[in-house]
C-alpha cells in the first residue's frame, strides 16, 4: 500500500459546514490537520435553502462564534439580508437569519480554510477506515493511498450511499450530480457500525427571469442588519429582499391527481423524512383543509440568476413538478433551472458515540454532522466545532470539552442525540431546551466565552474586550440599584412621554423592570456610558431579574446531578434490584453522569435512586467497584 | 441537597409526631417556632431540647426541638426535629407551612438513602435501602402517581392535556415566526385558561374531600340478618360513647357512627344484612351493603355460632375474603357448631368481648397510620403544587402575545409540576402535536 509521508494529528472527511468547522478547529488548536472533500470547488456549499439561521439555529451560530467557529463571520461577510425573527415575542425566542450569496459563501470559507496555517485541503474520495486494535490510524483515499492521523473525525452528510430520487427515477448520487461515497458505508458497516436510512428534500431551483414579481409581496431584511459574529462591525453586501406566493387547490389537485407516482408514497424511498420539512406532496395529504400553502422565493445570490422556492420540495416526476409550480402565482410561465428531488442516505444511530462525539466501537473516531441523524447547517457545524475541539483536546490527553444543556442550544442537541437517539432527521428547536431563557442569542458570548478562549480559538484582543463588557455590565447594574429615582416634575415630565407615573421613590433598576419603559428612558433620568451590548445585557437583566433567577435555581438543581460522576469501570450487573432493561441501557448508553443517566430514553427515577446509591458506595469503600 | 420534611412517627392520634427537616435550609423552620417570652431563637445550640410554642397563624401547639449539627445528625445533614401533640391536623398545618418556606416532602427512604449518601451507614445497611427503593419501584410505590384514585388520575391527565394544547399553541409560535398560522390559534388558548382555572380549583378542592375521607378508618360490619350486627354495633357505641350520626330507621341500607377508638378516628358502617332475595328494592339494598363493605378499610364478618353456615354466611365470607377482616362467632354462650372465626364471642354475656375489642384496635392502629403517611405524602405535595399552578395561572391571564417567552416559562414550570406526580416527560408530546395540528415546514 501507497502510504503518505506526513502524519497528520487529525484528518476530516467532508468539507461541508460540520467539516469546514472540524478542520479549522483541529488547526486552530495547534494540530494538524488534513480537510478531504470530493470536490475541492464545494467546500461549505449550501446544498439545500440559501440561508444561515432561524429559530434556535441562529442561536447556534452565535454559540459556534462565541467559542470561536467560523460560521458567524462567514455569514456576515456573504449575507444578502438580515433579520432578527420574534422581536416582538420577547428577548428569550429572538433569533436571527440570513439569507446568502451561496457562491460567495462557498469562497470565503474556502480561502479562510486555506489560508489557515497547519490545515491543508485536499480533494480525494475516502474510501476506507484503517482501524487497529479498536483505535483508528488513519484513512485510504480512492487513489490507494494511505494518509495516517491520530484522530479522524467523518463529516460525511448525505454522501453515504447517497440515492437521489425524482419520482420513479432514481440514481446515486451525494448530492445533485455528485458523486456518493458507496466504500465508506461498506468500511463502516465492517467496523461494526450499524447504518440506517434517513431521507430528505430539496426544492427545484427557477430562473430568475421567469417569474412575475410584480404579483408578489416582497419580504425584506431589517433595516438595521445586525451581524451574527460579535467580531463583526458591520454588513457591508447589498441586501435583497425575498418574495412570498402561496400554492391553490388547482396546484393541490394535480399533486393529489399524481400521488401514485411519488416515490414516497409507492413505498420505493424506505427512509424517514423530517415532519417539520416536508414535502408539499406530505402537505397537501396531512391537512386536506388547508386551502394554501405558503412558498418563500429566496435569491440565490448577488449574481445568481436563480431562485429557490422555499416549503417547495417534492419527490414527484418531472413533469408533475413542472405542472404544479406552474400553476402558483408569479410562477406561470416559469422554468426550472435544476429540478426538485429527495435523497436517501446513511446514518449511525448517534447514541453510538460519547458526548464528545467520539464513537465508542472506535477509538479516535468522531462522528458529525447528518451522519448523525441531524439536519441543518447550523446543527452540522456545531457537531463539527465540538469534534474538532475534542479531537485535538485528545491528542494532547487533555480533558474532554463537552457543553451543557443549561449552557448552549449545542449542549442541547448533542446530550438528545448520545441519549436518545433519532428516529427522523433531528432539527433544534427551542422548545427542546429546558432552559430557553439563559440561552439567549444576546449572551452567546457570556456563556461560552471563557471557554472559547480558554480552548485557544477565540484571540485575546477579542476576550479583553469580551471582559470590558462584562465589568461594565456588572457596574452599570449595580449602579442602577444605587441611583434613587424619585417623582419630581422633571422625572414625572420624562415618565409620562412613555405613559408611566410614579408616586414613590425608586431604584433606577427597578424602573427599568416596568414594562413601559426601556434603557433610553433610564438614561434620560440618569445618563449612561455604556456601549449598546451593554444596554441590551442591563435592559434584559432587569426586566427578567425573576424569571432569570427561577432558571437558575432549577440550573443549580441540574448542576447537582450532573455533578455525580459514573466510574468508568462500573458493574452494572452488580447493582441489586436493577432491572435488565436498565442495566443494558446504561451499558449501551454508557452516561457519564447520573444526569445523563436520568435522560436516557425509558430510565425511571427508581433506577437512577439506585445507581445512585450504589455509586456512593463506590466512592465510599474507595473507589473501586466490587 | 435541598432541604427535605416528613413525619417519622406515624400521623395518628397520639401521645407525639415528630418532624423531622433534613437539609442545609432546616433552621428556616423556627420562623414559626417562639420562646416562651415570644422571642425567637436565635443559633439553637445542637443537642439541647428546647421548649416552644408553635404558631404558623393556623394552628397553635406546645412543642419541643432538637436540632443537630452536620455531620453529627442521622442524615449527615443539618437536622431539626420537632416534637408535636400528635393530632394529624395540627401535623398538615405545620408541613403546609415548612413546605410554603421551600422545603420539600421527603421521598420514600430518603433520609436513609441521604444517611447513606453522606457515609452515616455502612454496606449492609446500604443494602437494605437499595432493596426497600427497588421493592417501592417494583410496586410502583415511588411515585405514588399510580396509586392514586381513579378519578383523581384521570383528572390530573385532562389537566396536563389542557397545558399542553395551550403551550403547543405557544411553541408553534415561537418556533415556527415564518409559517402561515392564523391568529385565531393564538386567541384560543386565552379561551383555556378559564378551563385549566376549574380543573385546578376542583383539583384542590378533591384534595379536601380525600384527605376528609382519608381522615377516618371506615370499618363494616357484614354478616347475615339476625346474627347479631347490631348488638355488635351496640356493643361498640356503649363502649366508647360514640356519636351516632344517621338515626336507625327501617328504610335505611345503613347505619353510619362516628367514634373514636384507642384515639383513632374510627367510621363505623352497620350494613343491611346480605341475604339472598328477589324482592327488588332489597337487592339494590344489598348491593350498596355489598358496595360499603368493599370500600371499607377494616371489615367485621359476623356469623351465628348457634345456628349452621348457610348459604348467605358463605356469600359474606366470600364477598370479603380479600378484605382485612376480623371473624367474629357470636352467640357463643349457645353455641352448637364450630365456624371458620378468628374469635367467639357473647354479646349477651360479654364473655371475650374486651379480647375481640383489642384485636379490632390493633387492626385500626395499623390501618389509621398507613392511611395518614399515605395521605399526607401524596397529598398534601400536589396541594402544594396546585396551589403554585394556580397563582401562577394568575400571572399567566396577565401576558399578552408579546411576552411569548415568559407565557412559556410559567406554562412550563405548571408541567413540570404535573409531571413531577405523573413521571411523565412532554417536550416530545408538544413537538409532535405542533406537527400534527399544524402544517409546519419550509
Amino acid at each position: 500500500m501507497l502510504v503518505y509521508d506526513k502524519s497528520y494529528d487529525v484528518i476530516v472527511v467532508g468539507a461541508g459546514h460540520a467539516g469546514c468547522e472540524a478542520a479549522l478547529a483541529a488547526a486552530r488548536m495547534g494540530a494538524l490537520t488534513a480537510l478531504f472533500t470530493i470536490n475541492v470547488d464545494n467546500v461549505a456549499h449550501m446544498s439545500c435553502n440559501p440561508a444561515i439561521g432561524g429559530l434556535a439555529k441562529g442561536n447556534i451560530v452565535k454559540d459556534i462564534d462565541a467559542l470561536g467557529g467560523e460560521m458567524g463571520k462567514n455569514i456576515d461577510e456573504t449575507g444578502i439580508q438580515f433579520r432578527v425573527l420574534n422581536m416582538k415575542k420577547g428577548p428569550a425566542v429572538r433569533s436571527s437569519r440570513a439569507q446568502a450569496d451561496k457562491d460567495l459563501y462557498k469562497l470565503r470559507m474556502q480561502r479562510v480554510i486555506m489560508e489557515q496555517s497547519g490545515l491543508d485541503l485536499k480533494q480525494g474520495m475516502v474510501e476506507s477506515l484503517s482501524i487497529e486494535n479498536g483505535e483508528i490510524n488513519g484513512i485510504i483515499a480512492d487513489t490507494g493511498m494511505l494518509y495516517r492521523a491520530k484522530k479522524v473525525v467523518l463529516c460525511t452528510g448525505t454522501f453515504l450511499k447517497g440515492l437521489i430520487h425524482i419520482g420513479d427515477c432514481n440514481y446515486p448520487a451525494g448530492r445533485m450530480n455528485e458523486f456518493a461515497s458507496v466504500g465508506m458505508s461498506d468500511s463502516l458497516t465492517k467496523a461494526g457500525f450499524h447504518l440506517e436510512r434517513l431521507k430528505t428534500g430539496t426544492p427545484a431551483r427557477l430562473d430568475v427571469n421567469t417569474i412575475d414579481f410584480s404579483k408578489l409581496d416582497a419580504q425584506h431584511g431589517d433595516e438595521f442588519a445586525k451581524p451574527f459574529s460579535f467580531e463583526t462591525e458591520s454588513i457591508s453586501l447589498p441586501q435583497l429582499p425575498c418574495y412570498v406566493t402561496y400554492t391553490n387547490e388547482k396546484t393541490h389537485q394535480i399533486i393529489r391527481d399524481n400521488m401514485h407516482r411519488s416515490p414516497l408514497y409507492g413505498g420505493v424511498i424506505k427512509g424517514i423524512g423530517p415532519r417539520y420539512c416536508p414535502s408539499i406532496e406530505d402537505k397537501v395529504k396531512k391537512f386536506p383543509d388547508k386551502t394554501r400553502h405558503q412558498i418563500f422565493l429566496e435569491p440565490e445570490g448577488l449574481t445568481s440568476r436563480e431562485y429557490y422556492a422555499n416549503g417547495f420540495s417534492s419527490s414527484l416526476p418531472i413533469d408533475v413538478q413542472i405542472a404544479m409550480y406552474r400553476t402558483v402565482e408569479g410562477l406561470e410561465n416559469v422554468e426550472f433551472v435544476r429540478p426538485a428531488y429527495a435523497i436517501e442516505y446513511d446514518f449511525i444511530q448517534p447514541t453510538g458515540l460519547y458526548s464528545t462525539l467520539e464513537t465508542k466501537l472506535v477509538k479516535g473516531l468522531y462522528f458529525a454532522g447528518q451522519l448523525n441523524g441531524t439536519s441543518g447547517y447550523e446543527e452540522a457545524a456545531a457537531q463539527g466545532l465540538v469534534a474538532g475541539i475534542n479531537a485535538a483536546l485528545a491528542i494532547g490527553g487533555n480533558e474532554p470539552f463537552i457543553v451543557g444543556r443549561e449552557q448552549s442550544y449545542i449542549g442541547v442537541m448533542i446530550d438528545d442525540l448520545v441519549n436518545k437517539g433519532v428516529d427522523e432527521p433531528y432539527r433544534m428547536f427551542t422548545s427542546r431546551a429546558e432552559y430557553r431563557l439563559q440561552l439567549r442569542e444576546d449572551n452567546a458570548e457570556y456563556r461560552l466565552t471563557d471557554k472559547g478562549y480558554e480552548l485557544g480559538l477565540i484571540s485575546k484582543a477579542r476576550y479583553e474586550r469580551f471582559c470590558l463588557e462584562r465589568q461594565a455590565k456588572d457596574d452599570d447594574i449595580a449602579r442602577l440599584k444605587s441611583v434613587r429615582i424619585t417623582p419630581s416634575v422633571e422625572v414625572l415630565g420624562v415618565l409620562a412621554q412613555y405613559g408611566g407615573v410614579l408616586r414613590n421613590p425608586v431604584s433606577a433598576f427597578e424602573l427599568l423592570k416596568r414594562p413601559e419603559y426601556d434603557y433610553s428612558t433610564i438614561e434620560k433620568l440618569c445618563g449612561s456610558s455604556a456601549n449598546e451590548r451593554v444596554r441590551e445585557q442591563v435592559e434584559i437583566n432587569a426586566k427578567y431579574e425573576g424569571y432569570i433567577e427561577r432558571q437558575e435555581n432549577e440550573i443549580e438543581k441540574f448542576r447537582k446531578t450532573e455533578s455525580v460522576k459514573i466510574p468508568d469501570n462500573i458493574e452494572y450487573e452488580g447493582i441489586i434490584g436493577l432491572r435488565r432493561e436498565y442495566i443494558d441501557k446504561l451499558k449501551t448508553i454508557r452516561p457519564a453522569t447520573l444526569g445523563q443517566a436520568a435522560r436516557i430514553k425509558g430510565m425511571t427515577p427508581a433506577a437512577v435512586a439506585l445507581l445512585h446509591v450504589h455509586i456512593s458506595k463506590i466512592k465510599n469503600s474507595g473507589g473501586t467497584d466490587a | 441537597m435541598d432541604t427535605i420534611v416528613a413525619p417519622i412517627t406515624p400521623v395518628i392520634r397520639s401521645a407525639v409526631t415528630v418532624l423531622r427537616i433534613s437539609g442545609s435550609g432546616c433552621l428556616k423552620a423556627l420562623e414559626y417556632l417562639r420562646k416562651q417570652n415570644g422571642k425567637t431563637f436565635q443559633a439553637p445550640e445542637p443537642r439541647i431540647v428546647y421548649h416552644a410554642l408553635f404558631n404558623d397563624g393556623r394552628v397553635q401547639d406546645d412543642v419541643i426541638f432538637y436540632y443537630f449539627k452536620s455531620p453529627n445528625s442521622y442524615t449527615g445533614e443539618d437536622v431539626l426535629e420537632i416534637s408535636f401533640h400528635g393530632n394529624p391536623l395540627i401535623i398538615k398545618s405545620a408541613l403546609g407551612s415548612f413546605l410554603s418556606l421551600g422545603m420539600r416532602f421527603a421521598e420514600p427512604g430518603e433520609f436513609t438513602r441521604r444517611a447513606f449518601i453522606n457515609g452515616k451507614i455502612d454496606l449492609s445497611q446500604a443494602e437494605a435501602v437499595e432493596e426497600m427503593i427497588s421493592a417501592k419501584s417494583e410496586a410502583g410505590l415511588f411515585y405514588s402517581y399510580n396509586q392514586l384514585k381513579g378519578g383523581l388520575k384521570s383528572q390530573i391527565q385532562s389537566l396536563k392535556n389542557l397545558y399542553v394544547d395551550v403551550l403547543t399553541v405557544v411553541e408553534a409560535y415561537i418556533d415556527f415566526p415564518e409559517e402561515d398560522l392564523s391568529d385565531r390559534e393564538l386567541d384560543y388558548i386565552f379561551t383555556k385558561y378559564g378551563l385549566i382555572e376549574i380543573e385546578l380549583a376542583s383539583l384542590v378542592k378533591s384534595y379536601s374531600v380525600l384527605k376528609s375521607v382519608n381522615d377516618s378508618v371506615y370499618v363494616s360490619i357484614a354478616g347475615r340478618p339476625n346474627v347479631g350486627k347490631s348488638s355488635i354495633l351496640n356493643c361498640l357505641l356503649k363502649e366508647n360513647r360514640a356519636i351516632v350520626s344517621d338515626i336507625p330507621g327501617t328504610t335505611r341500607d345503613f347505619i353510619d357512627a362516628d367514634m373514636t377508638l384507642a384515639g383513632h378516628p374510627v367510621k363505623i358502617v352497620d350494613t343491611a344484612g346480605i341475604r339472598h332475595t328477589e324482592d327488588f328494592v332489597e337487592k339494590a339494598g344489598i348491593e350498596r351493603s355489598l358496595e360499603r363493605v368493599e370500600s371499607s378499610h377494616i371489615v367485621i364478618v359476623v356469623l351465628d355460632l348457634s345456628a349452621e353456615l348457610t348459604d348467605e354466611d358463605r356469600l359474606v365470607l366470600e364477598k370479603t375474603k380479600d378484605a382485612k377482616r376480623v371473624i367474629v362467632g357470636n352467640k357463643a354462650d349457645l353455641k352448637k357448631y364450630d365456624h371458620p372465626t378468628d374469635i367467639c364471642i357473647s354479646i349477651k354475656t360479654g364473655e371475650n368481648v374486651h379480647e375481640f375489642m383489642s384485636i379490632l384496635e390493633s387492626f385500626i392502629s395499623e390501618e389509621d397510620s398507613q392511611i395518614h403517611e399515605h395521605a399526607i405524602a401524596v397529598n398534601e405535595r400536589q396541594k402544594n403544587g396546585f396551589q403554585r399552578m394556580l397563582a401562577s395561572l394568575e400571572e399567566i391571564k396577565e401576558m399578552g402575545c408579546d411576552d411569548l417567552d415568559s407565557l412559556s416559562f410559567e406554562l412550563r414550570d405548571s408541567l413540570n409540576i404535573l409531571s413531577e406526580i405523573t413521571g411523565e416527560s412532554y417536550t416530545e408530546e408538544i413537538l409532535s402535536n405542533i406537527f400534527r395540528s399544524f402544517c409546519i415546514g419550509k
